[in-house]
C-alpha cells in the first residue's frame, strides 16, 4: 500500500482515537448473564377484613399516624426489587401529598454490588434501600447505613418487637427497620398427626412436643409404625433453618466463630439424620414442593409467607394443615427491611416513608391490605388486626398463632458478613449430611473449617 | 461398518445432541405458559394455560419501552463497533505506520484486563461527561472493542489481497473509497460474525446497566426482566416469558446470518 502523508495521518488519528476509547472503556463492555432475582414472596394476602382505623400507636409511630404534613416536599429514591405496595403508597401520599417516591428496580442479590460501585464511583446513593434478609449482613457490614435511633430520625424502638432490635442493629445502632413479618412456626398435616399422635389440635401438639428430643423420639415411632413410609420432615435443610433460628447465641462475635453454638446445631442435625426421621430432599426442588401436597411428611417449617406461596400452590386440598409453636419457640425466616444510606439527599422524606409504613397504625393497616404484616407491635394488640385464615388451614386463625403465640416465643440473632460465608459452607455440609450416613459432626466441622478458611481467612475459632 | 450404517449412526447422534441442545429452550418457552407457582411442582413439558396472564404481566411492565431501549443500545453498539473495528483492522492489516506493532500489542493487552477492573473508573468518567442519565454509557464501550479490532485485523490480513487494493489505488481510488468499495465486500463474513457477537453481548449485558442505569425508563431487557412480578412476589413465569421474548431478536439475527457467521468463524481453517 502507498504511504501518503494524508493517509498516514488519518490512520494514526483513527488508531489514537481507538486507543483512547479502549483505555476509557475497557471496563465497561463485559457481558454478564442476566441473573434475574428469585427472591421469594414477602407476605400473605390477608384474608381477614379491613382492620380498625384509629391511632393506637405511640411515640414516633403515633406521630406518623396522626395528621398529614404538606410542608414536606420532594422526591425520594427507593432501591427495591418489589413493585411498591399500592395501598400503603396511596395512604402515604394522602398523608404526605407532596412527597413522591421514585422506585429504582434492583434485584435483591444485586443491591450490595450496585451499592459498592455507586460508592466507589462517587455516584448518587438512593435515599432508602430495601434490604433482603440474605443480603442484610453484607450491607450492614459496609457501614454505610444511618443510625435510625439517633437524630434526626429518633426511631422509637419500643414500637417494634423486642427481637427486632438486635437483629437490625450494628454496634448498638439501629440501622434498618424491618418491613414485613417473617416469623416462622411449625405447620403439620392434620390427618397424619391424628393418625400417629392421636390429636390434630395445635395446642395439644405443643404440649406433646416439649423439646426436640421428644420430637425425635416421636418421630422414630412414626417411622416404625408406618414402616418407613412417613417421616417428620422432607429435608434436613428445613431442620437446619429451625435449629439455626433457635441457636442460643450468634454464630459470630466479629471474626470469632462461636464453635459451641455451631457444634450444638450440627450435632442436633446429625441426631435428626441418624434417627431416620428426615428425608433426603433438597429444599426448593420440585420434589420438595410436591411434598406439601402429599402425605409422606407430617411437619413443615412455616414462615408467614409459606401458606400463600408454598403450601397453597402445592396443596389443592383445603383444611388439611394446622400451625403450632415449634419446640424451642418461633424463628425468623426471610423478610426484608429498609435502611437509609449515609449522605442520602432526601433522607428526611425517605424516613417518613419508613416511619409511616413500618411504625404506625395507619401504615400497618394499609400494608395489611397489601398483604404485608408489619413489625409495628401495637397493631397486634387488636385481635381483629391479627385475624387471618387461609384455606389450607381451615378455620384456624393462623394470624393469631403467628403474631401472638409464635411471635411471643421468637428470637432473632444479629449476623455479620461471616454468617454469609457460613451459610454457603453449611449448604454443602447439609447435602453431604443428608446423603452420607457416615458423615458425622467431626467431619462436618472439618469441612466447614476448610470452606471458611478458603472464603474468609480472617475467621478465628 | 457400511457407509449407510455410519450415516444413520451419525444422524442419530446429531439428533440426540440436538434434543439435548433444544430441550432447555423448549422448556423455557413452555414455562412461560404456566402460573409461577406451578413451576415448582413439576417439570413442565406441555403448554399451560397461563400464557395470556403472563403476557399481561409482561406488557404491564412497559416491556415495549425496555425492548426499544435494548434495540437502540444493541443496534447502535453493533453498527459502531463493527465500523470502528473494521477501520482499525484495515489500518493494522494493510497500512504501515510508526509503532504499529506496539500499538497493536497494546490493543491485545486490553483484552487481557478483566472488564470489572475498569468499571468504576468508567462510571466516574460517564458521570464527569454528564452522560449517566442516557443510554450512551451502554453503547460507548462497544465502540472500542479490542476483540473486534483483533478479529477484523486478522480477517482482513488473510482475506483481502494487497494486490487488489494496490490496483484500486493505481486506478485513483481514495483510501476511504478503497475501504468501502474493496475491503468491505471481502469481509462480509467477518462483519456478520462480529455483528452477531456484539449484538448478543450487548443484548445480554447485565452488569453495566445494573450499575449505571438509575432510571426505569432507561432499563434494558436484562434489568426489565428482573422487575417483572405482581405486587408481592417475583413472578418467575413472567420473567421466563420475558426471557423468551428477549431471545427472539437474537434467534432471528442468527437465522438470517448463520451462514456468514459460520463462514466467519471457520475462515482460514483448512480441511484435514
Amino acid at each position: 500500500m502507498s504511504k501518503s502523508g494524508g493517509t498516514k495521518r488519518i490512520v494514526v488519528a483513527l488508531v489514537l482515537c481507538l486507543l483512547a476509547a479502549l483505555i476509557a472503556a475497557c471496563g465497561g463492555g463485559n457481558s454478564g448473564g442476566a441473573n434475574p432475582s428469585a427472591s421469594g414472596g414477602t407476605g400473605p394476602n390477608a384474608s381477614g377484613g379491613g382492620a380498625d382505623t384509629g391511632g393506637t400507636g405511640g411515640g414516633s409511630g403515633a406521630e406518623a399516624g396522626s395528621g398529614g404534613d404538606e410542608q414536606l416536599k420532594g422526591e425520594f429514591v427507593l432501591w427495591t426489587w418489589e413493585p411498591e405496595h399500592p395501598t400503603a403508597l396511596a395512604a402515604f401520599n394522602k398523608k404526605y401529598p407532596n412527597i413522591k417516591m421514585k422506585r429504582v428496580n434492583v434485584a435483591a442479590e444485586d443491591v450490595p454490588k450496585k451499592l459498592q460501585t455507586t460508592i466507589a464511583s462517587g455516584g448518587e446513593l438512593p435515599d432508602v434501600i430495601r434490604i433482603e434478609r440474605g443480603q442484610k449482613a453484607k450491607i450492614f457490614d459496609m457501614g454505610i447505613l444511618e443510625d435510625l435511633s439517633a437524630a434526626p430520625y429518633n426511631a422509637d424502638t419500643s414500637l417494634l418487637f423486642d427481637y427486632d432490635i438486635p437483629a437490625f442493629s450494628v454496634d448498638g445502632k439501629l440501622v434498618a427497620i424491618p418491613d414485613d413479618m417473617s416469623v416462622a412456626g411449625l405447620a403439620f398435616i392434620k390427618p397424619l398427626a391424628k393418625e400417629y399422635f392421636g390429636t390434630d389440635d395445635p395446642e395439644e401438639m405443643e404440649k406433646m412436643f416439649t423439646s426436640w428430643d421428644v420430637f425425635i423420639e416421636k418421630g422414630k415411632e412414626v417411622v416404625q409404625k408406618s414402616g418407613g413410609k412417613v417421616k417428620m420432615f422432607p429435608s434436613l435443610g428445613d431442620v437446619n433453618d429451625i435449629l439455626k433460628g433457635q441457636r442460643p447465641e450468634p454464630y459470630f462475635d466479629g471474626n470469632k466463630l462461636n464453635v459451641s453454638a455451631l457444634e450444638s446445631v450440627l450435632s442436633a442435625l446429625v441426631k435428626f439424620r441418624d434417627a431416620g426421621i428426615v428425608d433426603k430432599l433438597d429444599q426448593w426442588t420440585p420434589a420438595w414442593n410436591a411434598a406439601f401436597g402429599g402425605d409422606k411428611y407430617i411437619f413443615a417449617e412455616c414462615p408467614v409467607w409459606m401458606p400463600q406461596y408454598v403450601i397453597g400452590p402445592n396443596d389443592k386440598k383445603d383444611d388439611r394443615w394446622a400451625l403450632m409453636v415449634p419446640p424451642g419457640g418461633g424463628i425468623v425466616r426471610g423478610g426484608s427491611s429498609h435502611g437509609i444510606p449515609k449522605g442520602a439527599k432526601n433522607a428526611e422524606l425517605a424516613w417518613k416513608w419508613i416511619e409511616f409504613t413500618s411504625m404506625s397504625q395507619e401504615g400497618a393497616e394499609a400494608q395489611k391490605t397489601d398483604g404485608v404484616f408489619t413489625h409495628y407491635k401495637k397493631a397486634y394488640e387488636d385481635p381483629s388486626f391479627t385475624n387471618w385464615t387461609w384455606r389450607n388451614f381451615g378455620s384456624q386463625d393462623i394470624g393469631e398463632k403467628f403474631f401472638v403465640d409464635i411471635s411471643a416465643t421468637t428470637k432473632d440473632m444479629p449476623e455479620n458478613i461471616n454468617d454469609t460465608y457460613l451459610d454457603e459452607a453449611m449448604s454443602i455440609v447439609l447435602q453431604t449430611l443428608a446423603k452420607d450416613s457416615s458423615f458425622g459432626l467431626e467431619q462436618a466441622m472439618d469441612r466447614i473449617k476448610k470452606e471458611l478458611k478458603a472464603k474468609a481467612p480472617d475467621i478465628t475459632w | 461398518m457400511s457407509p449407510a450404517l455410519k450415516k444413520t449412526l451419525a444422524t442419530l447422534a446429531i439428533a440426540v445432541l440436538s434434543i439435548f441442545s433444544l430441550l432447555p429452550f423448549y422448556i423455557m418457552t413452555i414455562m412461560g405458559t404456566y402460573q409461577n407457582e406451578d413451576l415448582f411442582t413439576k417439570i413442565v413439558l406441555v403448554p399451560g394455560s397461563y400464557l395470556l396472564e403472563n403476557l399481561k404481566t409482561v406488557a404491564a411492565s412497559r416491556f415495549d419501552l425496555v425492548y426499544l431501549n435494548s434495540l437502540i443500545v444493541s443496534l447502535s453498539s453493533t453498527v459502531l463497533s463493527v465500523f470502528v473495528s473494521a477501520c482499525a483492522g484495515f489500518a493494522f492489516a494493510k497500512h504501515e505506520f510508526k509503532h504499529k506493532n506496539k500499538i497493536f500489542s497494546f490493543v491485545l493487552l486490553t483484552m487481557m484486563i478483566p472488564g470489572q477492573l475498569g468499571i468504576v473508573a468508567y462510571v466516574i468518567e460517564m458521570r464527569y461527561l454528564q452522560l449517566s442519565g442516557t443510554l450512551l454509557p451502554l453503547i460507548l464501550p462497544w465502540v472500542a472493542n479490542a476483540f473486534g479490532v483483533y478479529w477484523m485485523t486478522q480477517f482482513i490480513r488473510s482475506a483481502v489481497p494487497t494486490e487488489v487494493l494496490e490496483s484500486a489505488k493505481i486506478d485513483g481510488c481514495s483510501d476511504i473509497g478503497i475501504f468501502f468499495r474493496m475491503v468491505i465486500p471481502f469481509i462480509y463474513p467477518a462483519i456478520t460474525t462480529l455483528s452477531l457477537l456484539v449484538f448478543l453481548w450487548s443484548w445480554n449485558n447485565y452488569l453495566l446497566p445494573l450499575i449505571i442505569i438509575n432510571k426505569p425508563e432507561l432499563y434494558t431487557i436484562p434489568l426489565g426482566i428482573t422487575s417483572l412480578g405482581d405486587a408481592y412476589r417475583t413472578d418467575l413465569a413472567a420473567q421466563i416469558l420475558g426471557l423468551t421474548l428477549g431471545t427472539l431478536p437474537v434467534l432471528v439475527l442468527f437465522a438470517f446470518g448463520s451462514k456468514s457467521f459460520i463462514r466467519g468463524l471457520t475462515a482460514g481453517s483448512v480441511k484435514g
